[in-house]
């Protein structure tokens, strides 16, 4: 389920794989429309309500991932 | 006493609409929820409204409104395409079942309904077409090409209906931002903005209901054209 989740999170940031640790801002895809992607790959496959500012208080993939598999 | 078929009528507008117009009309509410659907019927004025479910992404839509109507015996006099599915994607990510989707409940779900109801035997009855439509079908956006298009085809729709289906009118409403159930998630964050950004605001779910009245009602000598309901934001 995690691996699955990191998957298409590295497909959203244009990369060949993503770690727990990386910071999501350090990524040369992230923008305002790769955040509304995630919002929405959290909607629609996994039911969470993400939001905007809850999106910018995550630091890394590992605080995305754990909010979206809680 | 006529009949309106509504498409998405659980959307906050298509809600608003047959609520509103079942003071007059009778309804027939589509959607894909049954409990949904009930729940609303039991919202609308007077006892006569009917209920067509069918799943736009699953069923076959012509047949399926066939059916329903030769079974009640009903022949629509006006036909509101509210129905639709929003999605923004970039469209690097944009998958090919999404964009089928889109299609489907936006503009396929249209042109099959008005496929039934423009044979010999419906379209005698029928007077209007209203479809819907947004002011992406206008502007731009990142992430937004798709619902775009979709939105666009509509507008594209209208025209030519209007002069094939004639004398029945075909018009198209291209809504600006307006607060409902769908939009809340897009639109929560930047509602202060969009509030005093827009020149009359952000619409709510309301502001269809006097202006489908006045295409039904009025002896307005209008079709194939596209309103833009938008609070001013296209003139920006």
């Amino acid at each position: 389920m995690k691996d699955e989740l990191l998957t298409k999170i590295a497909e959203i940031l244009e990369v060949d794989h993503v770690n727990i640790n990386d910071n999501l801002k350090d990524f040369e895809e992230w923008d305002s429309l790769t955040a509304l992607s995630i919002i929405a790959l959290a909607d629609s496959e996994y039911n969470k309500k993400l939001t905007n500012d809850l999106l910018k208080e995550f630091k890394t993939i590992n605080h995305l991932v754990n909010f979206i598999l809680d | 006493m006529e009949t309106i078929l509504i498409t998405g009528s659980t959307s906050s507008i298509g809600k608003e609409l047959a609520i509103s117009l079942s003071k007059n009309y009778r309804i027939i509410l589509s959607g894909r929820d049954s409990f949904k659907l009930s729940n609303l019927k039991r919202q609308l004025y007077g006892e006569n409204h009917l209920i067509w479910v069918c799943d736009f992404f699953k069923s076959n839509i012509a047949m399926s409104l066939l059916d329903f109507l030769n079974k009640f015996q009903i022949k629509p006099t006006h036909f509101l395409h509210v129905g639709g599915d929003f999605s923004i994607s970039p469209i690097r990510l944009q998958k090919k079942e999404k964009t089928i989707e889109t299609f489907q409940a936006n503009v396929f779900s249209a042109i099959e309904i008005v496929s039934v109801l423009s044979k010999k035997e419906f379209k005698k009855e029928l007077k209007n077409i209203v479809f819907y439509s947004s002011i992406s079908a206008l502007r731009g956006k990142p992430g937004y090409a798709v619902y775009s298009a979709a939105k666009s085809s509509l507008i594209g729709l209208t025209k030519s209906l209007a002069i094939e289906l004639k004398p029945i009118k075909v018009n198209c409403f291209v809504l600006g931002a307006i607060l409902t159930d769908a939009t809340e998630n897009i639109l929560s964050d930047k509602k202060e903005i969009l509030n005093t950004h827009l020149p009359l605001g952000l619409g709510n779910s309301k502001v269809l209901n006097d202006w489908t009245m006045f295409i039904l009602e009025k002896n307005n000598w209008m079709t194939g054209q596209k309103l833009i309901i938008d609070g001013g934001a296209t003139v920006l």
